[in-house]
């Protein structure tokens, strides 16, 4: 695990250096915490590896009987890229909030880069787990597996996930034990730059979305996928500049001089109520409930 | 955008699709079991890739429901649409406001 400077976020300086206070501040068990290089005030974390072994730590400590404390704050130092070609940052501990810098915004540019896997969130005592402000960067597999179980929770809070690669996926949300996987909370999320699958994968999970903005150049099959009995709920959803293909081996459905033949081929029965559509300026159509039967 | 299959739930509420290249369906809902519901839908400024240009596919489709699925939508808005044809649920034809060619 090796982490640099980004020398390229000089804007980024000048904001957050008006920061007068650190919101999330360590504790004894944040013992590889350091001086951050960009912003010597702030006390956080430089490299993913030391997280990770301050969560083991902290894990035998509660295995030795000591008391765990109401919560976990592991903070990352604020304009630094974590290069995650050979780790991967694992989510061990219950109650637990990765936060970017001072005070858990995108902009502070906590920026984990590259790799396969940049997140691990297996089966186990994972409770609440907040991602706070982090930005998911240059993955090319899945970026965050949320692979615990339902009594689990990850939340998301003013992420980004930019730069992806090879049909990647944000976050992957499965119980690889078959049971009902854990929910996955996203407030605030912006996706830019990159060629996915399924951006956010929700197998037999429940999904939380608001805010949820892909800004440009993203190139998926879909920004969200449900199966396997799961449910979704998204408010607010804004997609520009991109193309998102759904079902590109449907395409015959796009085709108008083939959809009309094969739309009758197709073995369903269509329900569809509509109601308060607008369509042009010029007239509208109102229909309280429309059935259509194939 | 979105995919829902194999018995899934999808909710959707303030959709804005904005200056896409996009061929292809904004929201996609298929299999018996799944379900989805849309409200307050905006699609605006639809461009096709010159790519698709001198090709046929010039569709572009809001909502599509198949095999067995349920969809619900209301409060959509559709505008400019750069010549695209804009369909929900594949053959209900979608005029556009601010039509461009």
């Amino acid at each position: 695990m090796t982490c640099k400077k980004n020398v390229l976020w000089g804007l980024a300086l000048v904001a957050a250096t008006s920061h007068a206070q650190q919101s999330y501040s360590v504790t004894d068990m944040n013992k590889r915490a350091v001086p951050c290089p960009e912003d010597p005030q702030q006390i956080g974390y430089k490299h993913v590896i030391d997280v990770n072994v301050d969560q083991r730590t902290e894990l035998e400590a509660i295995a030795a009987g000591n008391p765990t404390p109401g919560g976990y704050v592991f903070p990352f130092c604020n304009r630094f890229k974590f290069l995650m070609e050979q780790e991967i940052l694992e989510v061990l501990l219950p109650e637990v909030t990765f936060v970017c810098g001072y005070n858990g915004l995108q902009s502070e540019l906590c920026v984990l880069e590259g790799g396969n896997v940049q997140v691990k969130i297996p089966e186990g005592s994972q409770t609440n787990v907040i991602f706070q402000g982090m930005s998911f960067s240059g993955f090319t597999g899945t970026s965050v597996e949320a692979y615990a179980s339902s009594t689990s929770k990850v939340t998301f809070n003013d992420a980004k996930f930019e730069t992806f690669s090879n049909g990647a996926t944000a976050i992957h949300q499965m119980n690889p034990q078959g049971g009902t996987p854990m929910q996955v909370e996203i407030n605030k999320a912006q996706i830019e730059n990159g060629l996915a699958g399924h951006l956010f994968d929700n197998v037999g999970g429940t999904l939380v979305s608001s805010e949820l903005s892909v800004i440009k150049n993203v190139y998926a099959d879909s920004i969200l996928r449900t199966s396997a009995g799961g449910t979704s709920s998204i408010a607010g959803i804004t997609a520009t500049l991109s193309d998102l293909v759904v079902r590109p081996f449907l395409v015959y459905l796009l085709e108008r001089e083939f959809w009309r033949p094969l739309y009758i081929q197709l073995v369903c029965v269509l329900f569809v109520s509509l109601s308060d559509l607008s369509v042009t300026s010029y007239f509208y159509i109102h229909v309280s409930k429309l059935v259509v039967s194939i | 955008m979105t995919y829902t299959e194999g018995g899934g739930k999808l909710t959707v509420s303030n959709v804005g699709v904005t200056e896409m290249n996009t061929l292809g369906t904004a929201l996609f809902v298929e299999g018996a079991g799944s379900a989805m519901s849309v409200t307050t839908m905006d699609v605006n400024n639809i461009r096709l890739f010159e790519k698709y240009r001198a090709g046929t596919s010039r569709n572009f489709n809001v909502i599509i429901a198949t095999g067995g699925a349920t969809a619900t939508a209301s409060g959509i808005t559709v505008t400019d649409c750069d010549g695209v044809d804009v369909s929900l649920f594949v053959d209900l034809k979608v005029n556009c406001v601010g039509e461009s060619s």
